[in-house]
């Protein structure tokens, strides 16, 4: 008998290591990493025979909801984390290969996969002080993530440890609350007859935890260092699948733990931290004058609007919260990928440096306008489908949040227009400091044609693979926009799982 | 038991007084000094210490590990800000042993007094929340010395602009916590995997540190 819950662990784990030895080569490590989160996707999708019984080769039989026992802690993939892992393995499926032709730094694969590997012990196993390890562990992956040595001579984006500093130092500063809120639950269950006010340590030390690991405690952590430092998908990776992991991991405390799900204290402080965020994102989101900062509001106004809805906790305010996280995927991740670009090729991101810029690298304003405007909900975009959800969340209750909601992404489309404006000025363009100079083509010799030969069709490919890392997720975003019934569906099973004890 | 567990048995045995001066004399020293020769040297010094406090309210084994995994994280610190400090003598920059040999007595002073007035803080403020808010199961000694590598490890992250100083802080703080921490869990397991986060956490710091020399180089005059 194998479980599932070792496979989800040990095959990113494996996939990291080719993918860490063939780094660089993106032609390699991207198919290695894509496979590696389609296998665990599939465990997780197949239908259960028998009990949990997933799949069965010869004698084995790989089951689904068997336990994995380390060092006396029990790891389990419980039916509420199945589809929360398939929603955190698809996200990292789909921002991994928009890295085909913008580099993110030879520790964007590898340890992006061994990072997956490490949120998904922080979901899996219990009891929950080790999830807190686990997550320590996933940030010192990400602190080597953001800064990154990036190889390229035209990469002149400043690159400073701040971020991965501000990040890892957040995630460090949460571990003591995890472990003292373990230690205050041990002794309740000790307890003869444990009431509210016996958990009500442990409900404030997860709150003062979750508030660092969601960055909304203080207003302005990681974020923006993070932005700033990072290879722009590596923001877009924190943000869907690291915030996706922390997001189901609150949400599963909800699930299980009654005296976590009925305090009142949940709400007000997540409604709290939700406008912080809302009103932080929204009120500067608007004039800022990079897209690294862009980025860095709408992941602000991301992570409000996710606040207030893992706070009310309906099924109606999770589907809105798994169809967010998929969305995010999308969005960020396509402007993310347009930053990059911008990054590579103009070493800037910076609003007054790239005037005209656009009219030069059409990608990057395509990916930038679509990515950017769906992360602001424009109708017709995945990005809408989202915030929709969540003004249906919050119509039922607080309307003032909804508007505050509606406005701080209105803010963040203000941002991202402004942005397309600058890039797609008629102005005198600055020359990228190593643009690929017009060869003069002269075939002394036939291996010298041969050569040409190859070299062109492989720029055509690699043009090729540009073009098709921009177009895709940009159809997928119009597409899912309109038709979002399969990540509905996948939202509908996280809301139901998230929510038994309705 | 091994014969390493063995002998911090038996030095968990002594006196109090001299462990916790020690203890304390580490932090000050790691706060005031930003200079990796010294500061990496008291770290594992300050390792060893909190080894012999762990043992006092927790498994021997459990305070092997902790001494372990602090002596390789600040071996591996010691190799990256080596390099560091190679690059930067490549560049014509001062590095840590300049900086000891040949100190600059016009800017020292006044960082130094200013470091030393906020640890003074911090000590005070350590030594009130210990004999005010004593942590569960803590006996005094382990409750101010926790207070005390806590205080000093957040005003080092909050103040030290570099990636190793700021490490250190955090390093520090993670012992702090475990100090709180094993009375209360005083289960192998744990140690095992606080053991394995704090290698995670030094790989990580020690990948930091070389990247932050390329940054200053890059960093515009």
């Amino acid at each position: 008998m194998l479980p599932v819950a070792l496979l989800i662990i040990a095959v990113p784990l494996a996939a990291a290591i080719p993918a860490l030895a063939l780094r660089g080569l993106r032609i390699f490590e991207l198919p290695i990493a894509v496979g590696a989160c389609l296998f665990v996707i599939l465990l997780l999708a197949l239908p259960a025979a028998g009990g949990s019984t997933v799949l069965a080769i010869g004698s084995y039989q790989i089951e689904l909801n068997a336990p994995l026992t380390i060092l006396g802690r029990t790891l389990r993939v419980r039916d509420f984390d199945r589809y929360a892992l398939i929603l955190i393995f698809s996200a990292a499926a789909l921002i991994f290969p928009l890295s085909v032709r913008a580099n993110q730094g030879w520790t964007f694969v590898p340890l992006g996969l061994a990072m997956l590997s490490a949120l998904s012990v922080a979901l899996m196993i219990r009891p929950f002080v080790f999830s807190a390890l686990a997550l320590e562990v996933a940030a010192s992956l990400a602190a080597m993530m953001i800064q990154v040595e990036r190889e390229e001579a035209h990469e002149q984006h400043r690159v400073a440890t701040l971020g991965a500093l501000r990040f890892l130092t957040i995630v460090t500063l949460a571990l003591p609350c995890f472990l003292g809120a373990g230690y205050v639950v041990a002794q309740a269950t000790q307890a003869v007859a444990p009431d509210a006010a016996t958990y009500a340590p442990a409900v404030t030390l997860l709150l003062i935890g979750f508030a660092l690991l969601f960055g909304a405690l203080p207003v302005f952590t990681w974020t923006h260092p993070v932005a700033r430092d990072a290879p722009p998908l590596v923001t877009a990776f924190l943000a869907t699948v690291y915030l996706g992991a922390i997001t189901f991991l609150f949400l599963s405390f909800r699930q299980e733990y009654e005296w976590f799900r009925t305090s009142p204290l949940i709400v007000s402080a997540a409604n709290l931290g939700g406008i912080l965020m809302l009103a932080f994102g929204g009120l500067t989101a608007w004039a800022q004058r990079s897209f690294g900062r862009v980025m860095a509001c709408g992941l602000a106004v991301e992570i409000g609007a996710l606040l207030i809805q893992a706070g009310l906790g309906t099924v109606l305010s999770i589907e809105a919260i798994a169809i967010g996280i998929g969305a995010r995927a999308i969005s960020f991740g396509l402007l993310a990928l347009g930053v990059s670009l911008l990054r590579q090729e103009f070493g800037s991101d910076e609003f007054d440096t790239l005037r005209g810029a656009g009219r030069r690298l059409v990608w990057a304003p395509l990916a930038i306008g679509i990515g950017g405007l769906s992360l602001a909900g424009l109708p017709g975009t995945i990005g809408f489908v989202s915030r929709w959800m969540s003004i249906r969340s919050l119509a039922l209750g607080d309307q003032e949040l909804m508007m505050l909601s509606i406005l701080a992404s209105a803010s963040v489309g203000i941002a991202v227009v402004r942005g397309l404006g600058a890039l797609l000025e008629v102005s005198p363009t600055p020359s990228p400091e190593d643009a690929p100079a017009t060869l003069e083509m002269e075939a002394a010799s036939r291996l010298e044609t041969l050569r040409q030969l190859i070299g062109d069709v492989w720029g055509r490919l690699k043009a090729r693979a540009l073009h098709l890392s921009v177009i895709a997720p940009a159809v997928t975003i119009v597409w899912m926009g309109l038709a979002p019934h399969a990540l509905a569906l996948l939202a509908q099973s996280i809301a139901n799982g998230y929510t038994f004890y309705r | 038991m091994s014969d390493l567990a063995l002998l911090l048995q038996r030095l968990s045995q002594l006196a109090t007084g001299p462990l916790l001066v020690a203890l304390v004399a580490s932090a000050i020293v790691v706060s005031l000094i930003r200079n990796w020769r010294l500061a990496l040297p008291v770290l594992i010094g300050q390792y060893v210490v909190v080894g012999i406090m762990l043992a006092r309210v927790s498994q021997s084994g459990v305070a092997v590990i902790k001494i372990l995994a602090g002596i390789l994280v600040c071996l591996s610190l010691s190799i990256a800000a080596q390099r560091a400090d190679d690059q930067r003598a490549a560049r014509g920059e001062s590095v840590a042993v300049e900086r000891i040999l040949h100190p600059s007595w016009r800017s020292v002073p006044a960082q130094v007094l200013l470091r030393a007035v906020a640890t003074a803080f911090v000590l005070t403020a350590a030594f009130g929340a210990a004999t005010r808010f004593p942590p569960p199961k803590a006996t005094p000694d382990v409750a101010l010395s926790a207070y005390v590598l806590i205080g000093a490890a957040l005003l080092l992250a909050a103040t030290a602009s570099e990636a190793l100083n700021a490490g250190i802080g955090l390093l520090m703080f993670i012992s702090g916590v475990e100090l709180v921490y094993a009375p209360l869990e005083p289960s192998v397991s744990v140690a095992v995997l606080l053991g394995f986060m704090t290698l995670a956490l030094g790989v990580a710091l020690s990948y930091l540190t070389l990247a932050d020399v390329a940054d200053r180089a890059r960093a515009p005059t």
